[in-house]
């Protein structure tokens, strides 16, 4: 018998099984994908928040603490994170007016910003339009790559003992005197303690044990384009009037420079339908581009995200004794991952007697992309994998793909956590040859969505 | 000293009239000889479609060095072998041309598995990996290559349909690609292959003399043939 099960490896599970992963605890993740990171948490913008609003809400509270986690996280999980900014422009005089007023709001809720006069809005990114008026500068805001945030939990809480169960979905759960047995297609695990991370289908996890909720998808659409350095900053215009429901995206940019514009919010009905309408990328453009003197250079891709939206707030309780929801965890959740997890923590001293194991490995991820001369020469006369490079656009060598694989065995996977191929499609064919050559065949994320064999 | 960076058909080309003038260049490719119609010869369609490129490529006696170069100035080579640093007088960029992404081939919808550029199509189908059964093959621009593939196909048991049109297509799916939607039609397939033009290949913007399909961005290697002949002779 587990001590603890988490159900979902996106990136609420995995920063909890990484917390987890540091007490003396039987942990095991179930996930029905094959991979980490591979639902909502790959569908996002990849933006730590510098905040939410309501102020006072669980969601805007985490996303506070989170944000001021992250670089502690990202140095000890070994993830890329860059503290670019975020610049909120004030396009007309109105809101030009409502500047100082953000600035003393957010404040008194303890966010700093530093406002900015026209000129120096300019300097920071020449390509907005010279009739804007000014701006606020909000230095917290930064960027990382989801999946890759997400896998460096994964191998944390792997090395130090957490087992990962992929391919595995839950089916049902069945509550026994001292515990529960989790029915999965990989088939059944008895644990002392459920937590429900299912992301959009956490509905379907809760209802398991008799707590009814609801999870709604609310699509967001990006475009990608291709010209890094068009912005170094994240521009987001201030509204006349705040959307209740969402930050209303912006001009955003990736961990790698490329500009990301989005999100929108759509809602569907479909908890699969993470489809890009030619309407929708439309009306992107339209909003986001009067800020610019122009567009970026080349398009490189479209994709979609479903937050998981259960009302207004995130849902995090515990209406089953042993069984704790972590649903409803829309945006900003990969901004508070690491301050859920710690709040996760806190719930189960109740339960356990939570010991600190009295060493943890630190595990070590390795990208050529940002390695020195000398230190890629020393990785290659250990592995000469490291000198075969697969993606020249990101410069990734075979030997990151060999061990994304060991993080998920399939395409998605591989590409998300080592960003080969997220330029051109110029090396598609070598990474789904390498993938092919380690597992007789290709899945995209799951089984069934098979790309060759 | 000069490098010649990419050894297909321009880089050994290059790299030959160079040598005739009496100057010897390195040429550097990660993958050896031939560049894409090294792969375009192991399908018996494209061979007879680019035979005398392919032959060309063939008879080819220059030495290729096997290595990534990640920057110009100065050369940096990456490799099994570590990595080298050089300093080179002149260098010629012959990193040849990739297949537009389905996004900037106006591909919407989904991203489930069964979507390919043409390139990545021919890369796998080379290396006989079965990719699909009932094919659609979506050609933005009307090349040879693409009756080519549709032999090709054919005759290896793939249902195969060819659509040229420059309209905006959306793919349906979940796991797999079921049917795609364009100009109000709709066409069942598990694969789409995207053909919506090519565009230079030089991700790391390397500098140097651009030659051949770097500066065409073609599968018609008639015209790249007639860019290195303009560019040496
Ligand atoms: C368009 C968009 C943009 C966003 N942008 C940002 C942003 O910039 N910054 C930010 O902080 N947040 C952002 N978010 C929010 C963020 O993406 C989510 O809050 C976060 O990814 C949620 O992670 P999760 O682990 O809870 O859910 P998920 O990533 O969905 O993980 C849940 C996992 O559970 C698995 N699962 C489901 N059912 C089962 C089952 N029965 N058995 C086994 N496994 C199961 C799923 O496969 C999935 O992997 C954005 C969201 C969207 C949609």
């Amino acid at each position: 018998m587990k001590d603890v099960i988490v159900v979902g490896a996106g990136v609420t599970g995995s920063f909890i099984a990484k917390e987890l992963s540091k007490y003396e605890l039987d942990v095991a993740v179930l996930e029905r994908k094959s991979g980490p990171g591979l639902d909502q948490t790959k569908g996002c913008s990849g933006i730590i928040h510098p905040l939410q609003l309501p102020f006072g809400s669980l969601k805007s509270r985490l996303c506070l603490k989170g944000n001021a986690m992250m670089d502690k996280e990202a140095e000890e999980l070994g993830f890329t994170f860059e503290r670019v900014g975020l610049i909120l422009v004030a396009t007309n005089f109105l809101t030009f007016l409502a500047v100082p007023l953000i600035q003393l709001y957010l404040k008194l809720n303890g966010v700093t910003s530093k406002r900015l006069s026209k000129k120096k809005v300019l300097e920071m990114v020449p390509n907005l339009r010279e009739d804007i008026w000014g701006g606020l500068f909000l230095p917290t805001a930064g960027v990382v790559n989801p999946v890759e945030m997400t896998a460096c939990a994964v191998r944390f809480a792997k090395v130090n003992g957490v087992e990962f169960h992929y391919d595995c979905e839950v089916r049902g759960i069945e509550r026994r005197e001292d515990g529960f047995v989790v029915k999965t297609t990989k088939g059944d695990f008895e644990a002392k303690c459920v937590i429900n991370c299912a992301g959009l289908y956490a509905d379907d996890i809760a209802k398991m044990v008799g707590y009814d909720m609801e999870i709604t998808p609310g699509k967001g659409t990006h475009i990608v384009f291709e010209e890094r350095g068009f912005s170094n900053h994240l521009v987001v215009a201030i509204p006349l009037k705040p959307n209740k429901r969402t930050k209303g995206g912006g001009a955003l940019i990736g961990f790698d420079g490329k500009p990301i514009w989005g999100p929108n919010l759509i809602d569907v009905d479909s908890k699969d339908d993470t489809s890009v309408k030619k309407g929708e990328i439309e009306g992107i453009i339209a909003k986001f581009s009067p800020l610019f003197k122009r567009k970026p250079k080349g398009v490189v891709a479209f994709y979609a995200g479903l937050r998981s939206i259960a009302g207004r707030d995130f849902v995090i309780n515990q209406p089953v004794d042993g069984f704790i929801n972590v649903a409803g965890i829309q945006s900003p959740g990969l901004t508070a991952a690491p301050a859920i997890a710690e709040m996760i923590i806190g719930m189960l001293s109740s339960m356990f007697q939570l010991r600190r194991k009295k060493r943890v490995i630190k595990p070590e991820w390795k990208r050529v992309a940002v390695m020195g001369d000398e230190e890629l020469e020393e990785m290659i006369k250990e592995n000469q994998d490291y000198g075969e490079i697969v993606c020249f656009c990101n410069m990734v060598s075979k030997a990151e793909i060999l061990k994304a694989l060991e993080e998920g065995a399939c395409f998605d996977a591989v590409r998300h956590l080592t960003w080969a191929g997220m330029d051109c499609c110029k090396c598609h064919a070598d990474i789904l040859k390498i993938i092919e050559e380690h597992e007789g065949k290709v899945k995209k994320e799951i089984d069934g969505s098979e790309i060759v064999w | 000293m000069v490098a010649i960076i990419g050894a297909g058909y321009a880089g050994l080309t290059v790299a030959e009239k160079l040598l005739e003038e009496g100057i010897n260049a390195t040429v550097y490719d990660l993958k050896g000889k031939g560049g894409e119609l090294a792969v375009f010869a192991r399908i018996e369609e494209l061979r007879e479609l680019y035979e005398k490129f392919i032959e060309r490529i063939e008879e080819s006696q220059v030495d290729v060095v096997r290595g990534f170069v990640a920057s110009t100035n100065p050369l940096r080579i990456v490799s099994d072998r570590g990595v080298e640093v050089k300093e080179e007088k002149e260098v010629f960029v012959c990193t040849g041309a990739v297949d537009l992404t389905p996004a900037a081939s106006e591909v919407y919808g989904k991203r489930p598995a069964g979507i390919y550029t043409l390139e990545t199509a021919i890369r796998l189908l080379a290396d006989r990996r079965r990719i699909g059964n009932r094919v659609l093959i979506l050609s933005r621009k009307d090349e040879r290559i693409i009756g080519a593939m549709e032999s090709h196909l054919t005759g290896k048991d793939y249902e195969v349909e060819v659509l040229h049109s420059e309209e905006p297509v959306e793919v349906y799916g979940n796991k797999r690609v079921e049917r795609v939607e364009i100009a109000g039609e709709s066409v069942p397939c598990d694969t789409l292959i995207i053909y919506g033009g090519r565009k230079p290949f030089n991700p790391r913007k390397l500098e140097g003399k651009l030659a051949g399909n770097v500066v065409e961005c073609t599968y018609d290697y008639e015209k790249v043939y007639r860019n290195v002949q303009r560019i040496m002779f």
